[in-house]
């Protein structure tokens, strides 16, 4: 019976094809109150109606590739129940050499791959040949 | 041999009365317990006792109404209807520890200096042995390290690491989705734990703002 007022609370908070949007993304409909936005555009949710331990969400930006790697650090500790510190208020800890958040880059481009590792030596020697013809 | 054979063989219907030697007989010289086994004890106890007339209706009308069928219906339409209580990963996530120990970092000082003096401690400690350091002196004169290296297929995530640094420069930080698609990606090196200690940095410091009381 929960289940039902839940459902139909959302259908409030959000309209008809928000909801159904949400329900096929997400497979779940959930109402709460916005506690923040992240720079990408991830939203956080927070109800305390939920069962424990399902209370805090977030709503991806990118609703057809939900990416948890895209939750930068200030909210990573509010959403892990770790503090109940939003992010705005983790940006006090944030150092002046802090740099710019970074989703999981694996099997992109900006994947990390170690310098000077078996056939990265071939490519880095090209390079430095490379840059030798243009001095 | 064949007198306990024939033995065995007969008290499986006669001695059945007498528990202490079929146990004894069955499981070899001794017995174990302190306590008699009940072989008494058993499911078609009641089996020859004749069933009444309620019984016999009570039974007939359970299978007949499905009763017992219904009856777990019930309770799975009450489950359907019940609040979940199954975590929707990615959208909801699991509570962590401020203490948790994931993806590692270099941390530095708020001045932006890097805290690793190269002691090697944490490479001495490391039970896998996955850290990899050689040091030099830098030009200003102070010790730094020119390589350190973590294999994080070898890391076994114990913690040691960041329990031996005096300077509290290497640190396991609360991120646990570096997952890869190339070993090669896991092999980290100075730079790359550099990075990961700049960007983690705003929530490593809470977390230990918040377990200062306990280290």
């Amino acid at each position: 019976m929960a289940e039902i007022v839940r459902y139909c609370k959302g259908v409030l908070q959000r309209g008809v094809k928000e909801s159904l949007k949400t329900l096929y993304y997400t497979g779940e409909l959930k109402f709460g109150d916005l506690i923040g936005t992240d720079k990408v555009g991830n939203r956080y949710f927070e109800n305390k109606e939920e069962i424990y331990g399902r209370h805090r969400w977030v709503e991806y930006a990118n609703r057809s590739d939900p990416d948890p790697t895209t939750i930068p650090p200030e909210w990573h500790s509010w959403i892990h129940h770790m503090s109940d510190k939003p992010g705005s208020e983790m940006l006090a800890y944030s150092p002046i050499y802090k740099r710019e958040h970074l989703a999981n880059p694996t099997g992109t481009d900006n994947a990390y791959m170690p310098t000077k590792y078996l056939f990265n030596i071939e490519q880095q020697k090209l390079k430095e040949e490379e840059e030798e013809k243009k001095h | 041999m064949s007198m306990i054979t024939s033995k065995f063989v007969k008290g499986a219907s006669s001695q059945l009365t007498t528990p202490q030697t079929f146990g004894a007989v069955c499981l070899g010289t001794r017995n174990f317990h302190s306590s008699k086994p009940n072989l008494h004890a058993r499911w078609d106890d009641q089996v020859d006792q004749r069933p009444t007339f309620k019984k016999i209706i009570d039974d007939t009308a359970n299978t007949f109404f499905l009763t017992e069928i219904l009856n777990g219906l019930y309770i799975t339409m009450g489950f359907f209807f019940a609040k979940k209580c199954t975590i929707n990963y990615p959208f909801e996530k699991g509570p962590l520890s401020p203490r948790f120990r994931g993806e590692h970092a270099l941390r530095r000082y708020p001045t932006g200096e890097e805290r690793c003096i190269a002691c090697k401690l944490c490479e001495a400690i490391c039970p896998a042995q996955a850290i990899t350091i050689e040091a030099e002196p830098r030009a200003d004169g102070s010790r730094r390290t020119t390589r350190y290296d973590i294999d994080m297929t070898k890391c076994i995530y114990c913690g040691y690491c960041q329990e031996a640094c005096p300077v509290d420069a290497i640190v396991e930080g609360p991120n646990f989705e570096f997952t890869t698609e190339t070993r090669l990606e896991l092999l980290y090196n100075k730079e790359k734990l550099l990075a990961n200690g700049d960007r983690w940095e705003t929530e490593i410091a809470s977390n230990i703002a918040a377990e200062y009381l306990y280290r």
